[in-house]
């Protein structure tokens, strides 16, 4: 698909910047927090400062596995500087 | 002198201009004579039926005592720079008796306090103090003990949730209190306790309450600063609840309330601005309890029968005259090593050292 903004054309690296992705993400990250409170009631022998530290250790890791560059990275036109019209 | 014949002119616009300045500034700079202005900072709302409220109703009742005492409050106060920076402001505005109500005001506090000697502090729960900063708390243990008493004989799971900010020793001394006056009425009464990692969040709060109650919890109790959230999901779900900081938190659970301990400042506040006014104002360490009125036990709720009301009433004064301790030995941490030998007990003084959970509590304490 061919993406043109001012008459530019845009690099089509959209992909990775979906809402509906990160609203997977949130959950996530949301779901994270629910559950490391949740493995405390159960009385899971592991410090509570470290089941705290789940939802960005999880982030993290996302992170490591699906941030990469290239196609995966954010949009390179957010690095330019948007000029509108006079 | 001056050969300039426009300098007179300029110096008289000068002090002119100085005059009024002085003028304008009086009211701002000059000490209040005679009437007291007091600075309060809250960390957070103070209508969180909790910590703040506490301290804030505590202000409140000054004010009816000392009507003529002037008060500059505010909420919301990020602990830091934000606070000295408010603290100076405030005393630009003159005041001279300052009480940064949390614990995280303490060293903003210590530094403005020796830049303005001439200024009084009062500041809650700390461990250090100035010539000019005080510093005044109550010892909480056993009212959550006689808590423990009533939850225990009211719970019908034998299940207990107790959501906490953090693991810190005076938050485990007063869950281990808890348990320990559970188990003196019935000795199946098992505490499991979760910490949000935090002083204020109701999301977190919500959900560790409701994992509790999925548990087969009954009562839920609360350690954070404002009990709302845990006491209104026992609520909600047709379970008990026992609160911590300020009476007025009963309203949120008309049927499952058992009872709270809460901080009235009302008097305390009172003398601090009595003996700033009469210049009588000393450093000192205040440590209330349930003995005096800085500490007391809320009303019980429906839930409370009266001969567990009376029982919890006797071990209180039994508690009050020395004849009972809330950590009285042989006690075994969670894990089973022994912590308090037969015929021993826990010293009240030696809360800053209890780094561990009783028998019967479920949950890691580090």
């Amino acid at each position: 698909m061919r993406l043109e903004l001012l008459g530019e054309e845009l690099e089509p690296d959209v992909d990775r910047w979906q809402p509906l992705r990160a609203i997977a993400g949130a959950y996530l990250f949301g779901g994270a927090i629910s559950l490391q409170l949740v493995l405390q009631t159960r009385g899971v022998p592991v410090s509570p400062f470290v089941l705290d530290m789940l939802p960005y250790v999880l982030s993290l890791a996302v992170l490591v596995v699906w941030g990469g560059t290239g196609r995966r990275a954010a949009p390179a036109s957010l690095g330019r500087v948007f000029q509108g019209s006079p | 002198m001056t050969s300039n014949p426009g300098g007179n002119a300029l110096k008289a616009r000068v002090l002119v201009t100085a005059l009024l300045a002085a003028l304008l500034l009086y009211p701002v700079v000059a000490p209040s004579q005679g009437k007291l202005t007091v600075g309060i900072l809250h960390v957070g709302s103070i209508n969180d039926a909790g910590y703040n409220q506490a301290h804030a109703e505590g202000i409140q009742v000054m004010k009816r005592n000392l009507p003529e005492v002037e008060v500059i409050e505010v909420e919301n106060v990020a602990e830091g720079a934000d606070a000295e920076r408010l603290m100076e402001s405030m005393i630009k505005r003159g005041a001279r008796l300052i009480i940064p109500a949390s614990f995280g005001y303490l060293e903003p506090a210590l530094r403005v306090a020796q830049r303005n000697p001439e200024v009084k502090f009062a500041h809650p729960g700390g461990y250090k103090r100035l010539p000019n900063l005080t510093t005044y708390w109550a010892s909480t243990p056993e009212a959550f003990y006689l808590l423990g008493m009533a939850a225990g004989k009211v719970t019908k799971t034998n299940k207990i949730g107790y959501v906490v900010a953090l693991p810190i020793s005076f938050f485990l001394a007063n869950v281990n209190a808890f348990e320990l006056g559970a188990r003196s009425v019935n000795p199946q009464v098992e505490t499991r306790v979760v910490f949000t990692g935090t002083f204020l969040d109701p999301a977190k709060e919500a959900t560790a309450a409701a994992a509790l109650l999925d548990q087969g919890a009954d009562v839920l109790g609360v350690i954070v600063d404002s009990p709302i959230t845990v006491v209104q999901t026992a609520e909600k779900r047709g379970a008990y609840s026992v609160s911590y900081h300020y009476l007025g938190a009963q309203k949120f659970a008309p049927k499952g309330w058992i009872s709270g301990v809460a901080f009235t400042w009302g008097s305390l506040y009172t003398r601090f601005a009595r003996q700033v006014m009469d210049g009588t104002f000393k450093s000192e360490n205040i440590l209330g309890s349930l003995n005096d009125d800085l500490l007391v036990m809320a009303p019980f709720g429906p839930a409370v029968p009266a001969d567990t009301a009376a029982l919890v009433g006797a071990r209180r004064k039994d508690l009050a005259a020395g004849k009972a301790h809330p950590f009285t030995g042989p006690l075994k941490d969670n894990t089973g090593v022994e912590r308090v030998k037969a015929g021993e007990v826990f010293p009240l003084t030696d809360l800053g050292k209890m780094n561990w959970l009783v028998e019967g509590v479920v949950g890691q304490p580090r």
